[in-house]
């Protein structure tokens, strides 16, 4: 008690005295290498602009080690001669992050010849400079690019690089990544609508995509892949993978006349995808998408052997696979999903493909797992952010209950359930319908057979 | 190396003294490597470069990123509150977290900072930072015309 007075008093006097002093000293400056740090954090137009705040700043702002262009639609060639200039004036020896965004102008590209060359040049010119400043971090948004490969030497010869992401980029056959400092790699719409339509679907060049990175540990392969047949050759150190792309149907691209029989083209992408999960199969964390998914759960009903995931935590976009490894599951669902992929309304896929994924949907999701036991799941996580009004659709929420519900009954050492509704207003009914049909299904379940004796059921708004 | 007692004392420059739980202490990287870096014999560990007015700022932020169960809601809103500090003592507890190498919390200031600038006109930035204009008109004119390009 006597301490604690004393010691007040002293903070008292020292705080006063500490007005005084700071009113006369100047402000403590933050170190020139902090000042870097935040200038290159802010857009890069708005840090080269500081250039005129001090004679110590102009210096500063040639430091920057960290850049984000995007050039857009309305102002292409003012953002253009920036990038350009930026580059000029930039003397940092090394880049920790080098992003330029050009997917806006993507039409634009398409439209103006002498665009498409001017920013070809840009692309080349970044890349140059990215190797030899020792880039770490490299994300490519571009636009019409397949008669813009880009450098080989950016994931041959750039011994710095730990991450590249492109962004529509599909210049790629194989990509062969050898470099052991490369840990992650992100490719995101791969294949471009409109671009290429001399391409029959035969013949075409950009048919095929191989990827060999055996040291490569996070890879994110999504959106849309048009008919690109990605294989993934080597890919043996994953930790983390997120496969979430999309084949389509060969009718269904762009400038394909007459209607191919599609059948051979669907058999030959099942067996990819098949190919794939079994490489992906050792990796710690995994994400599948939709498709992926879909054609999972339709090769296991061919009784068409998938390989079983290691993984410790898997998220799947629809329907899932059991495994006996798994200890997290997140189901996110946010349209129609768990829904019967016949009523279904996707226009992407075609006839045959329905039918396939049709016979896969129809299997009784229980005889699809009941021979595996989650002996290792502890949580589960469903997360609806659904748009329909389940005051009137009901029957794709009915397999929710039931997977719930079955999800109970096998997981021997299931810690917590979480069902999340991320809705609050429907715009349909005007009323909160998600939330109240999922209060009365975690009710349900509560009175649900359980094989875990201390798990906690959680409903979350 | 002396040994950790049940609570730990740190002393700034103005002989505050600060009491930190060994639990608190413990999970602190930095507090470590201080402690095993000082050769003497009471739990006493002087802070030559930070006064009480500071520490105080960052042992709040200390104990609250160490508290069991804390949310990260919690936590956001804490962090909110913390930076709501004038531009020069957010300098000073920069300084403090660079002496004390808390790499989170240096993180964290100059985040703030680059909040505090971002979007913001020049003069707001040479407020901010307490930069003095060092330009004669007619050199920050040059400048202006030098850098046309950044500001098209």
């Amino acid at each position: 008690m006597l301490r604690n007075s004393k010691k007040r008093k002293v903070k008292l006097r020292k705080s006063k005295k500490q007005k005084v002093t700071e009113e006369e000293a100047p402000i403590n400056k933050l170190p020139d290498a902090v000042l870097v740090k935040i200038l290159s954090l802010l857009p890069t137009e708005e840090a080269f602009r500081t250039c005129v705040i001090s004679k110590k700043w102009q210096t500063l702002s040639t430091l920057i080690y960290s850049f984000n262009f995007n050039c857009s639609e309305y102002r292409e060639r003012e953002d253009l001669s920036f990038i350009h200039n930026a580059l000029e004036h930039s003397h940092s020896s090394k880049i920790e992050k080098f992003e330029l965004d050009l997917t806006e102008c993507m039409d634009l590209c398409q439209l103006d010849y002498n665009l498409k060359f001017d920013f070809d040049f840009l692309v080349n010119r970044c890349c140059r400079f990215a190797v030899k400043r020792n880039v770490e971090n490299l994300v490519l948004g571009l636009y019409s690019p397949e008669e813009c490969p880009l450098p080989e030497s950016l994931y041959t010869c750039c011994p710095s690089l730990e991450t590249m992401e492109l962004y529509r980029y599909d210049g790629f056959c194989r990509v062969e990544i050898n470099s052991s400092t490369l840990k992650t790699l992100k490719l995101i719409d791969y294949g471009i609508p409109g671009v290429g339509y001399e391409l029959d679907g035969v013949s075409g060049v950009r048919d095929e995509l191989e990827i060999f990175a055996p040291y490569l540990q996070n890879l994110e392969i999504s959106g849309d892949f048009l008919d690109v047949k990605c294989k993934l050759v080597d890919v043996s150190s994953l930790v983390n993978a997120k496969i979430n792309y999309n084949n389509k149907c060969i009718n269904h691209i762009s400038n394909v006349n007459e209607e191919h029989n599609c059948r051979d083209y669907h058999q030959v992408l099942y067996s990819l995808i098949q190919e794939n999960l079994q490489k992906l199969c050792y990796a710690t964390e995994l994400t599948i998408g939709n498709w992926f998914t879909q054609v999972m759960c339709m090769l296991q009903f061919k009784r068409i052997p998938v390989s079983d995931f290691y993984c410790k935590y898997l998220t799947l976009q629809l329907h899932m696979r059991a495994s006996p490894h798994v200890e997290t599951l997140n189901i996110d669902m946010q349209t129609m999903e768990l829904d019967d992929i016949c009523n279904y309304v996707d226009n992407s896929r075609c006839n045959s493909e329905l039918r396939d994924l049709a016979k896969g949907d129809n299997m009784d999701l229980q005889n699809c797992v009941s021979s595996v036991e989650f002996h290792n799941l502890k949580n589960v996580k469903i997360v609806i952010s659904s748009k329909l009004c389940l005051k009137y659709v009901k029957w794709g929420f009915k397999k929710l209950f039931k997977l719930s519900k079955f999800l109970l009954i096998n997981a021997s050492v299931l810690e917590k359930f979480i069902i999340i509704s991320k809705r609050s207003r429907c715009e349909t009914c005007s009323g909160n319908c998600l939330s109240k049909y999922l209060f009365l299904l975690a009710f349900k379940l509560l009175d649900c057979p359980r094989s875990s004796s201390n798990s906690v059921i959680i409903f979350q708004e | 190396m002396m040994s950790l007692g049940k609570l730990i004392t740190l002393k700034t420059n103005d002989n505050e003294e600060f009491k930190l739980d060994k639990t608190v202490a413990v999970k602190l990287e930095i507090i470590k490597n201080i402690v095993q870096d000082v050769d003497c014999t009471s739990n006493v560990i002087p802070l030559p470069n930070i006064d009480g007015k500071t520490m105080t700022k960052v042992v709040k932020y200390w104990k609250k990123h160490s508290e069991e169960g804390v949310t990260e809601v919690q936590l956001k809103n804490f962090d909110q509150d913390f930076l709501k500090m004038s531009h020069s003592e957010l300098h000073d507890v920069h300084l403090a977290a660079k002496y004390l190498d808390d790499n989170q919390l240096k993180e964290v200031i100059i985040q703030e900072f680059l909040d505090r600038i971002k979007g913001k006109p020049i003069e707001e930035i040479r407020e901010v930072f307490g930069i003095v204009n060092d330009y004669t008109p007619e050199e920050e004119e040059e400048v202006r015309r030098e850098n046309a390009w950044a500001f098209e």
